[in-house]
């Protein structure tokens, strides 16, 4: 069947085509390429999207509803598009996924729509009432700290109420405001920055110069009257933002939206307007347009908090966000209000504490403070310059210090994982906790994110890359590298892999642990690694070498850390850390909902079970969709000539035909005329590929014996698949069909014929390159063993490797753009060096001599850095 | 420190006035540019805030019409649709600055602040 195909790709004489045929032609594989581009961007959005959604049942931040539904939509969506692009691609060949993927949607679709959950028309709650069930009506800020004025009086959480996110539906469907915002949004390139400006201060106006609905206005003004007699005779609030969706991906908004401190009870309604307008910020709407997510998905609501009049105020972090895994506590104080400290306008003074109940303090910094921000009498807030002795004064007592390091790790406890608080002393000296939320990048869960005590770092390995999934694992190290090694992984060993490929999935319910040189957290292996619970640490540079085969070790995944031998403190600690929603009806049909998303059953694209009808998940859909798509893209080789239809005559020096199409952005400036020059080449794999054809002089055909030529001779008379209808012995035409990031090498030199075609650029899971190879002009036996020859040197450069006769096909994937390179390097070099070989592959002294030969010119010309 | 605030949209001036007033400004609003350059004429200002994009007598126009009566009165710009182009044309014409509207009240108090110390 592969010689089939490349007989069809290579051989097959093509007709001549008539000028509008060219232009057709050239129009075909365009639109080729932009579907498969565009099959690659939804493949991307659909692994975040499942990522979020896997993410999310471990994660210390709360979500509601909202979240499922508009992550699932975002994965279904993503989905369906790459089945309408792949049969863009193939010309409706798989019509059969499409099906298949609408009853997936709909059994989403059933659990989802479920009323599980009651929905609350509540327009304001009181924050007593919130806890995080309410994430839907409060957004998760306002729902951490509803729950914890509920569990930790003592935190003295501000009081306040919440204008829910059925406030602000009842605000944006007032006088058809939505649908004016809709049509603001669709009227404009939100690319294009003026316009994006233009936009937001439009729909911000309109959004502050409405009316607010009465009974919205009755409500609040209720729910104010109630504070007062709370807190005191027309109060001042601190209202915050708090968006539905922020914080809960994991890709924070925060920072994006307004909120505005000390507000007096008449102007409520107008900063109200204003808070909801922000939401429609220049960078709020293309920080929402980059991520892909709708606006109807992000309903705001806004906290009105007592407002508390702050003698100093900071940040505490109950770890140090750079080492995580040491026991200390970061207190950052201000006099006056914190915000100086959130928007990083003063350096505070540092507080560090460590050991049983943060009872030693490591290290006291005061810095030099000229001014603090107060709270105004009336309204508002104001710089004030501090006197010289303020300013140079410590902003808190030690005990103050103490006390908030103690509060910053009592919420790490409830929170199972760092925390980074917003807290302030007030007039009265009493603590007061105003925000709370995981420290960014550290949604570690409790207790695992201890690296091996000191007297262990002697039996470090090694350490680095991203973990991929938490926990730690105690085994032998097995690499994997082929197939066959997957065959004879043996059970609970530890899996040491170049790259985080999908088809080593099928391992891992047998492993204990993965470690991978190359490959992205968020691609699929990285996604089933999470499913399984299997530790994990991807792009651990140099591990094939530095843990060999057979090692017992401990991988700390959390610390990014390979120990020698077993360390049981450490070793077997899978994660099983539960989310904050653990327990909740919406964690539970969040984990309903991903058994029809995540798990991965198409692991291996050679399989006979790699089909439509095996796919019973969307992370099947998406790789079924991906294989596929590679696959006919690699099939763009069948084409007419390039110089009839378009493409440009490279001018360079090597002494043969080079014919280069531009599919995209290929070339840095516009060509007119016949030829493009090399230095005009704007195409990161074609580059790779030219510096390995390019790399050594080839020196011709090796020298043959008798026995040799007339072999050549005969095969040349004889040989059917070398009959006249196949391209002349002289017809060394090359052709590149080239973008940014995507290049196919069709060549075609004497009776040698091969194929490239690779994408790469920066995200590592996308990146692949598929190379094939038939011919030769000796008999069968000799062309055999230079096959086998090839598919060895391919093999030690990470090639998966498929041959039949004097076939070859390779593939590899998931490497970083400079790993990608290099194997491209290599690839261009043996496109060249490798020809006419069989010729003299008489014995297996000779082809051990070519391949010491070849692997030393490979590791001298392109040294591995 | 005497505020007068030239804006044709009604709710936006309503509450930028009240705002700027419980940060201790005299404030006086005004939705009609003719109105307010008529007021400018009768009473002392120590700055003022201009809407560019009105009805009539367009914010750039009343600015060229202040900068020729008093020209040491500092006008701080507030661009809304209009580009920004406009706002920036402004500044060559004498303005001290331009916001974008919305705006957060504590810049705006700000660089109130900044003009009237400069000038």
């Amino acid at each position: 069947m592969l010689w089939q195909k490349l007989k069809r790709l290579l051989y097959v004489q093509k007709p001549e085509l008539n000028p509008e045929q060219i232009v057709d032609k050239k129009t075909e594989l365009h639109n080729k390429y932009i579907s498969f581009k565009q099959l690659l961007d939804a493949n991307n959005n659909a692994l975040k999207a499942m990522n979020e959604l896997e993410g999310a049942l471990r994660s210390s931040r709360p979500f509601g509803m909202v979240f499922i539904s508009g992550q699932t939509s975002r994965a279904s969506i993503s989905v369906f598009s790459m089945i309408s692009h792949l049969n863009a691609l193939s010309g409706n060949k798989y019509r059969r996924l499409e099906p298949i993927f609408k009853d997936i949607e709909a059994e989403i679709k059933e659990i989802i729509e479920q009323k599980h959950v009651p929905s609350s028309d509540r327009l304001i709650i009181s924050l007593s009432d919130i806890n995080k069930n309410h994430t839907d009506l409060v957004g998760s800020k306002m729902a951490v700290l509803g729950e914890l004025s509920e569990k930790f009086p003592e935190l003295n959480v501000p009081k306040g109420f919440v204008i829910t996110s059925a406030g602000y539906n009842l605000l944006m469907e007032n006088s058809g405001l939505e649908t004016e915002i809709q049509r603001l949004i669709r009227t404009a390139l939100i690319e294009n920055q003026a316009d994006l400006y233009r936009t937001s201060s439009k729909i911000q106006m309109l959004i502050i110069n409405t009316i607010l609905p009465e009974a919205l206005a009755r409500a609040i003004k209720q729910a104010y009257s109630e504070f007062e007699k709370q807190v005191g005779f027309n109060a001042p609030v601190a209202m915050r933002s708090s968006a539905v969706g922020e914080d809960e991906t994991g890709t924070s908004f925060a920072g994006q939206y307004k909120s505005e401190l000390n507000v007096t009870p008449e102007n409520i309604f107008s900063v109200y307007k204003e808070i909801i307008a922000a939401k429609y910020s220049v960078t709020a709407m293309s920080y929402r347009n980059r991520m892909g997510i709708p606006d109807e998905l992000v309903p705001m609501c806004v906290g009105c908090m007592e407002m508390i009049r702050a003698r100093c105020g900071g940040v505490a972090y109950s770890r140090d966000p750079l080492n995580m895994s040491e026991d200390r506590v970061i207190v950052s104080a201000v006099p006056g209000l914190p915000k100086p400290v959130v928007d990083g306008s003063l350096t505070p003074d540092r507080y560090v504490f460590t050991g049983e109940n943060q009872s030693l303090l490591l290290e006291k910094k005061v810095n030099i403070k000229p001014f603090r921000i107060e709270v105004l009498p009336t309204e508002g807030i104001k710089k004030t310059e501090n006197s010289l002795e303020l300013s140079s004064a410590p902003s808190l007592t030690d005990e103050q210090a103490r006390l908030t390091a103690r509060t910053a790790r009592l919420l790490e406890e409830y929170f199972k994982t760092p925390v980074d608080m917003e807290w302030a002393f007030d007039h009265n000296g009493l603590l007061v906790t105003l925000q709370a939320r995981p420290l960014a990048g550290a949604d570690t869960p409790k207790g695992l994110e201890s690296q091996a005590p000191d007297e262990y770092r002697e039996r470090l390995i090694i350490q680095g890359g991203e973990t991929a999934c938490k926990g730690s694992a105690f085994g032998k190290i097995f690499h994997v590298k082929d197939n066959q090694d997957m065959l004879q992984f043996p059970e609970n060993s530890i899996m040491v892999t170049r790259l985080a490929l999908p088809r080593w999935a099928s391992v891992l319910s047998r492993a204990s642990g993965v470690i991978t040189e190359q490959g992205s957290v968020t691609g699929h292996l990285g996604s089933v690694a999470r499913e399984f619970s299997v530790p994990a640490i991807f792009g651990l540079k140099n591990s094939m070498d530095k843990l060999e085969n057979g090692l017992e070790i401990t991988m700390d995944a959390d610390g990014k850390r390979v120990y020698r031998g077993e360390i049981k403190e450490l070793s077997g600690q899978k994660v099983t850390a539960e989310g904050i929603m653990q327990g909740t009806k919406i964690h539970k049909i969040l984990t309903r909902v991903l058994k029809f998303i995540t798990p991965l059953h198409l692991t291996d694209p050679d399989s006979v079970d790699f089909r439509p009808g095996n796919c019973r998940s969307l992370h099947d859909i998406t790789r079924f969709c991906h294989e596929k798509a590679v696959h006919e893209m690699f099939e763009m080789g069948n084409i007419t000539d390039l110089s009839q239809s378009g493409g440009k005559r490279l001018v360079v020096d090597v002494p043969m035909q080079w014919w280069v199409l531009d599919l995209e952005d290929g070339f840095k400036e516009p060509v007119e005329g016949k030829n493009v020059h090399i230095s005009n080449i704007n195409s990161l794999p074609m580059l790779a590929l030219w510096k390995g054809i390019t790399a050594m002089t080839w020196e011709g055909p090796p020298p043959m014996d008798g026995r040799g030529f007339m072999s050549v001779m005969v095969q040349a008379t004889s040989n059917p698949d070398l009959s006249d209808s196949g391209p002349s012995i002289y017809a060394n035409k090359n052709y590149f069909m080239i973008s940014r990031y995507f290049c196919n090498l069709t060549s075609r030199m004497g009776f040698h014929f091969s194929t490239v075609e690779t994408l790469v650029g920066d995200k590592a899971y996308e990146n692949y390159a598929r190379f094939s190879f038939k011919g030769g002009a000796a008999d069968m036996r000799r062309r055999k063993m230079r096959t086998g020859f090839i598919a060895e040197i391919l093999k030690n450069y990470d090639f998966q490797v498929e041959s039949y006769d004097d076939s070859i096909f390779a593939r590899i994937r998931g490497g970083s753009d400079e790993f990608m390179v290099h194997r491209l390097q290599i690839l261009g070099y043996l496109t060249i060096h490798t020809r006419q070989l069989d010729m003299i592959m008489l014995s297996q002294e000779k082809v051990s001599y070519y391949y010491e030969k070849i692997i030393r010119d490979i590791e001298r010309i392109f040294p591995i850095n | 420190m005497r505020v007068l605030v030239i804006d044709d949209e009604a709710v936006f001036l309503d509450t930028l006035v009240a705002r700027l007033k419980l940060r201790g400004l005299e404030v006086h609003g005004c939705q009609d540019a003719g109105k307010g350059l008529d007021l400018l004429k009768s009473q002392p200002f120590d700055v003022v805030v201009l809407d560019v994009s009105m009805p009539e007598i367009n914010g750039l126009e009343a600015l060229e019409m202040i900068k020729k009566e008093k020209p040491a009165l500092p006008v701080i710009l507030l661009t809304g649709h209009a580009s920004l182009a406009s706002a920036a044309r402004g500044k060559q014409m004498g303005a001290f600055d331009y916001l974008m509207k919305p705006l957060p009240i504590d810049d705006l108090t700000d660089r109130i602040e900044e003009a009237c110390q400069k000038f």
